[in-house]
C-alpha cells in the first residue's frame, strides 16, 4: 500500500473543523492546570496501554486506517514511533513555550516532516515517560501568563504558550487514539 | 471514516462536556450562594446567562484570566 509523503497534511474539512471550531473552543474552555490535568491522564493510559504489550509487538508496523488528525504517513507507525514522535514534538513543543513565555521570537521553521519518528527503537517507553515528567515540571513552574509572541502551527493558527500547552494535550489525545487503533490491527493480524 | 476516529470525535465532544461541567457547577454553587446571601429565588436560567457570560469573557478577555 502506497502511502502520501510526510507533510502531505490532513484532509482539508478535518482541517478546517479543527482550525476554526475546536481550537476556538479548547480556548475558551481550557485553562493551564486542566490542560496539564487532561495530559497527564493522556500519559497515564499510554503508559497502560504500552506496558500491557509484548515486546516484540512494540516494533511492529502494521497499516492502520487512517485516524482523526493524524496524516496518511504516519498509519506505518509502530507504537514506539508514535512514542519518539510524541516526545520530538514534545521537547520541540517545550522549547517553543519557553521561548514564547519570554515574549521573544521563535524563529526556527516548524515542519510536520520535522518531527516525523524516524527510528523504531526496541525501547522507547522509558524515554517518553522521562520527557513527559520534565514536561510536567516545566509547566507546574512555569508562570502562568499568556505571552502575546506567537509561533503558527504549520496547519492551523498561531498559537501563544498557553495554546501551545493545550495543543500538547490534544496533540499526545489524538496519538494515545492511534496506539489503540494499532493495537487493534496487532490483535486483527494475530487472530488471521 | 474509520470506527476508530468516530470513536475519537465522540471523545472530543464528551471531553467538552466534561470541561462544560468543571466551568458549570462552581458557577452554580457560585451563584447559588449569592442568593442565599441575598435572600433571592435561585434560577436555572439565570446560571445559564451567568455561564454564557464567563464564556464570552473568556472568548474576548482570556488573557490572565483563572489560569
Amino acid at each position: 500500500m502506497k502511502l502520501q509523503k510526510p507533510g502531505a497534511g490532513l484532509p482539508q474539512i478535518e482541517k478546517g473543523v479543527i482550525r476554526y471550531f475546536l481550537v476556538p473552543i479548547v480556548r475558551v474552555l481550557f485553562t493551564w492546570n486542566i490542560a496539564l490535568l487532561y495530559l497527564k491522564s493522556e500519559v497515564e493510559k499510554i503508559k497502560k496501554l504500552v506496558e500491557s504489550l509484548e515486546k516484540e509487538l512494540l516494533t511492529k508496523q502494521p497499516i492502520i486506517d487512517r485516524t482523526f488528525a493524524i496524516e496518511d504517513d504516519s498509519r506505518r507507525y509502530s507504537i514506539n514511533m508514535v512514542l519518539e514522535h510524541l516526545t520530538i514534538t514534545g521537547t520541540g513543543v517545550m522549547g517553543v513555550i519557553k521561548t514564547l513565555s519570554n515574549e521573544q521570537e521563535f524563529t526556527r521553521a516548524l515542519t510536520i516532516e520535522g518531527v516525523k519518528a524516524n527510528e523504531n527503537k526496541q525501547e522507547q517507553l522509558k524515554e517518553f515517560i522521562e520527557f513527559y515528567e520534565s514536561y510536567f515540571s516545566f509547566i507546574e513552574n512555569l508562570p502562568k501568563i499568556q505571552s502575546k509572541a506567537t509561533k503558527k502551527h504549520p496547519w492551523f493558527v498561531n498559537f501563544n504558550n498557553y495554546d501551545w500547552n493545550i495543543f500538547m494535550f490534544m496533540h499526545t489525545f489524538i496519538h494515545r487514539r492511534q496506539i489503540e487503533a494499532i493495537i487493534k490491527k496487532l490483535g486483527e493480524q494475530n487472530v488471521k | 471514516m474509520s470506527s476508530n476516529s468516530i470513536g475519537t470525535i465522540f471523545r472530543i465532544v464528551f471531553i467538552f462536556f466534561s470541561l462544560i461541567t468543571i466551568w458549570f457547577i462552581p458557577i452554580a454553587i457560585g451563584y447559588y450562594c449569592i442568593t442565599l446571601l441575598l435572600g433571592i429565588s435561585f434560577s436555572f436560567y439565570n446560571t445559564m446567562y451567568l455561564f454564557v457570560g464567563v464564556m464570552v469573557f473568556r472568548m474576548f478577555f482570556p488573557k490572565n484570566v483563572f489560569i
